[in-house]
């Protein structure tokens, strides 16, 4: 209970602090805000203002709230983590105070967190997004809505197939092969300078198309840090007499500042800077959003379109090593083919570049309370996000999520739940709950609440607070 | 609604922060079968087997087989014996001549029988005994024109008689002096004598000698047969520890023993010799023999006659029992026979440096029966200081799989012991030995010997307390009954692996 009162409290705080962000960099699969987290991270057809912009730059512009207000928050910090491994089996397994031994129920439990993975591939993910500022001016639909922010991004992500836990719980079993092709790991660290702008086409009260907004948001990239590891083509193989084939390809990309030591070439003794901006790049995110006649909304956007180019202790390298037929551990011969270093070649690269996470995003919205002629406000929402690439949070598995939000208005609270594919492929459940005013707006959100009561692969929390003027 | 909305507030944030993951993290403990190689090695015998002097391979047919081949074993017979008292003979007929025969001669024949044409005395001498049987004093020279000092003098005995003086005794030492044959017969000794007196009579000297102690450095001639002293040679064979340990245990099928005898002479004209009745006795250092004998059980090898300077006889297992002989592994080698010199009474030339070198040597091809070789071998023993990875080991299961083209089987018994040699368990394993083939052919079809063994967690701990381990290896020849070939091409392929149940723990 003692870290429940240190969360507890962490929350607390962070509710005024944390804030939505505005910009739209973390994939199909990133954690969205609150606003829009309890409805299963939907959005991409949501009039809400810079809450849905992460996901659509055209929704910047309401279809209701169209005077002139400015909406900013202040520096917030946004987590999300995401593990192959249920949380609950990592405080079952891993606590130190347990002294746990793993029988063969605990191992194929484990392994079955990975196995229900996506593609038999464990992710590991998490991402760190830091709006040092961001602010919002809506100056009415005729001339739409401009922002700007300043935002620090950074993911980490390790790939790894099901083969490798497999291989560490119940060792080398005989004639099977070991395939470690997707073993990946990732991280990287960039700044944004982002300027948005939505415009309103076609503001109708008849008509087909009754409200259509077009939006775009252009960003000047700081590469500041990016690290990959990744391997190809690599395998363990034992033969029904325990015949060893090893085959190890594996290809390591750094670009790091001086002071950081990751790569041979950056500078050790160098003093750590925050702002190293050891490349630069550009982006852009576009989309639109209408909404037709009979009130259902279709939101389509592309975001993150662009790259980043590191070119500053760039050190590439290719790792190999291939044994094959290892058969005798008595011959020292063959032991020091085994205990020699893994044959590294270093590549000329002096430059790369990084993809931003692409992403092509499908909406819908119906507004239910409408159609069922109710007084209060039900949406219901449908999004389909395609990752063009895997770049951190990004994946080219496609994500489904429906949500719904349910507002009875006057002083009750929104409710919010929806469900949909998380990065490792299992369904998830959110919810969320939200409180507005006309000068301010509170949400909270859970990507998954079956996580949240007990503890699952995923953890994560979305708090938006918002000040309108 | 306002508590409503706290509550609905307060119940999600008490929802969220309930997340109770660990404190301090540490990876479990598990067990995990690992199979790993343990070794995979091909031998030939031509890697086990060093080649030395007594060790080779040899060309059988179209395939090359080992064949074991022993020393020279070299003896020297020296023949100077043969020259020993050829000149020999006492003349014990009183010679008599008239002192008035102022000049006259004799020719005796040689007593030992020889017909010297010429030769040369290491030593030797002439004992002259005299008698005047006149009242005169009588001077009497007897020259042996034959025999010529080194200066090419002939041996003159000049001898002052007195008046009636009898047996007076005259020697003269023959050291050095040559001999030549003069006279038409060379059987005969010419001898000269001369007689001066003041009063010369018709009365006589008479005299008798004698030649002894005669031997020669050369002689040519005809010299009659003699038997020598007979041989009795030892050959000591060196048995290292490592053979004597084979003793009785393995058996030669296909040995050959060669005696060579060799008689060295600077002379071509040598004289011709006979080993009469040889035998071979193979004796061990505890004084058990064991002959060699022919097909019929008889160790009398018959007669070794070298008549061209040379002699050689190659027993084998079709004239001989040598397979049983050299299987016998004896210390020695006892050569024995009767030695006869020119039996046949011929001409030829012999010297004091003459001499018979004989030479045994003893060969075996790859026809060989083991039984039952047992060595035993004890080893240190001791882990490495960390032992936490054998400590980790729950159970092993080691599987080891041979293929054996080389015709002896094994049996083998580890034995784990402790400081003081006490017993904490044992492992036993057994390899198939190759085939032997009918037809005594080098076997290169495998066999395969496949098994496991266990060892649980209760033997692991003990082989932490190990500290010697005794290897007793019981080595035979796949079919006892069978004499089994060994070529360099045949091999062994060892490979073994485990499956090891490993526990773990604090990575």
């Amino acid at each position: 209970m003692k870290k429940c009162k240190i969360i507890f409290s962490i929350l607390i705080l962070s509710s005024i602090f944390i804030t939505q962000n505005i910009f739209a960099g973390t994939g199909n699969y990133g954690t969205g805000n609150g606003r829009i987290l309890g409805m299963a991270n939907t959005g991409n057809a949501l009039f809400a203002g810079y809450y849905s912009s992460i996901k659509n730059p055209a929704t910047l512009l309401s279809n209701t709230d169209t005077n002139f207000t400015v909406q900013f928050s202040l520096p917030n910090l946004q987590l999300g983590a995401s593990t192959a491994l249920r949380l609950n089996n990592i405080s079952k397994y891993f606590d130190a105070s347990n002294n746990v031994f793993l029988t063969e129920n605990d191992k194929n439990i484990i392994l079955d967190d990975f196995n229900s993975s996506g593609g038999g591939i464990g992710r590991i993910s998490s991402d760190v997004n830091v709006n040092l500022f961001n602010i919002a001016i809506n100056m009415g639909k005729d001339l739409g809505v401009l922002s700007f922010s300043i935002n620090d991004i950074a993911s980490f992500k390790a790939l790894i197939p099901k083969d490798l836990p497999d291989l560490a719980l119940n060792g080398n079993e005989k004639n099977k092969e070991y395939s470690f092709n997707d073993l990946n790991a990732n991280t990287y660290w960039y700044r944004t300078a982002e300027l948005g702008y939505a415009y309103n086409l076609i503001d109708e009260e008849n008509g087909i198309i009754k409200f259509l907004n077009v939006g775009a948001q252009f960003k000047y990239i700081m590469g500041n840090l990016y690290m990959n590891y990744s391997m190809q083509n690599s395998r363990l193989y034992t033969s029904g007499q325990n015949a060893i084939d090893i085959d190890i390809k594996a290809r390591q990309l750094i670009s790091d500042p001086d002071g950081l030591g990751l790569s041979d070439k950056s500078d050790n003794n160098a003093d750590f800077s925050f702002n190293p901006q050891i490349g630069s790049g550009f982006g852009v995110s576009f989309g639109m959003v209408a909404e037709l006649d009979f009130g259902l909304v279709v939101g389509l956007s592309m975001t993150d379109i662009g790259s980043i180019k590191f070119n500053k202790n760039v050190e590439e390298k290719i790792i190999t090593k291939t044994i094959f037929n290892f058969n005798d551990i008595s011959s020292k011969e063959k032991l020091d083919e085994l205990d020699s270093d893994f044959n590294d070649s270093t590549l000329s690269t002096s430059e790369f570049s990084m993809d931003l996470p692409t992403t092509m995003r499908v909406g819908l919205m119906a507004p239910l309370g409408d159609w069922l002629g109710m007084n209060s406000e039900l949406n219901t929402y449908l999004d389909l996000d395609f990752g063009a690439n895997n770049i951190g949070t990004n994946s080219n598995d496609i994500r489904f999520s429906l949500g719904i939000d349910y507002n009875m208005g006057g002083y009750m609270p929104r409710f919010m739940t929806g469900i949909s594919n998380d990065i490792n492929g299992r369904f998830r459940w959110s919810t969320g709950i939200g409180y507005e005013t006309s000068i301010f707006d509170i949400y909270l959100s859970t990507y998954d609440i079956i996580s949240a009561i007990a503890p699952d692969t995923h953890f994560s929390v979305g708090l938006a607070m918002r000040w309108k003027i | 609604m306002k508590i409503f909305t706290k509550l609905s507030f307060l119940f999600i944030l008490i929802v969220y922060s309930c997340v109770d993951l660990p404190s301090d993290y540490e990876l479990p403990s598990w067990d995990v079968d690992l199979n790993i190689p343990l070794t995979e090695r091909s031998y030939t015998l031509e890697e086990i087997v060093e080649l030395d002097s007594n060790i080779t391979i040899e060309k059988s047919g179209d395939e090359y087989i080992y064949a074991l081949k022993s020393e020279e074993y070299k003896k020297t017979l020296y023949l100077s014996e043969f020259l020993e008292g050829q000149l020999n003979g006492k003349y014990d007929s009183e010679f008599k001549f008239q002192i008035t025969s102022i000049d006259t001669s004799i020719s005796v024949e040689l007593l030992s029988g020889a017909e010297i044409d010429s030769a040369y005395l290491t030593r030797g001498s002439l004992t002259l005994n005299a008698s005047n049987e006149s009242d005169s004093p009588v001077r009497f020279i007897l020259t042996f024109s034959e025999l010529t000092d080194s200066n090419g003098d002939p041996l003159v005995v000049d001898v002052n008689l007195i008046g009636g003086q009898l047996n007076k005794e005259v020697v003269r030492d023959l050291s050095n002096y040559s001999y030549s044959s003069t006279a038409l017969n060379r059987k005969n000794l010419l001898i000269s004598a001369e007689m001066i007196s003041d009063n010369p009579t018709t009365d006589n000297i008479v005299f008798t000698f004698e030649f002894a102690d005669s031997e020669f450095s050369y002689i040519k001639g005809k010299i009659p047969s003699k038997r020598l002293e007979d041989m009795n040679e030892i050959a000591n064979l060196p048995l290292t520890d490592d053979v004597l340990e084979l003793r009785d245990k393995i058996f030669l099928g296909d040995a050959t023993l060669e005696l060579l005898a060799e008689y060295k002479s600077e002379y071509d004209e040598i004289f011709e010799l006979v080993f009469d009745s040889l035998q071979l006795t193979g004796r061990r250092n505890t004084n058990i023999d064991f002959s060699l004998t022919d097909l019929n059980n008889n160790s009398n090898l018959g007669e070794v006659k070298i008549s061209d300077g040379i002699f050689y006889r190659k027993y084998d297992k079709s004239n001989s029992n040598i397979s049983e002989f050299l299987s016998f592994m004896p210390d020695n080698i006892i050569i024995q026979s009767p030695i006869f010199m020119n039996p046949n009474g011929s001409d030829g030339i012999a010297t004091d440096q003459d001499k018979i070198d004989i030479t045994v040597k003893f060969s075996a091809k790859s026809g060989v029966r083991i039984d039952t070789i047992n060595y035993t071998f004890y080893e240190d023993f001791e882990l490495n200081e960390d032992t936490t990875y054998v400590e980790n080991i729950k159970n092993a299961v080691l599987t080891y799989l041979i293929q054996n083209t080389i015709p002896t089987k094994e049996l083998i018994r580890l034995d784990f012991l402790d400081q003081d040699s006490t017993e904490l368990f044992s492992k036993s394993l057994e390899i198939a030995g190759g085939l032997i083939t009918e037809s005594g052919k080098m076997n290169l079809t495998p066999t395969e010997t496949e098994k496991e063994f266990e060892m649980n967690e209760e033997e692991i701990s003990l082989l932490l307390k190990t500290k010697i381990i005794k290897t007793n290896l019981i080595l035979m020849t796949t079919d006892k009954e069978k004499y089994a070939a060994f070529g360099p091409k045949q091999w062994v392929n060892i490979k073994a692996y485990a499956t090891i149940t490993y526990n773990v723990q604090d990575l």
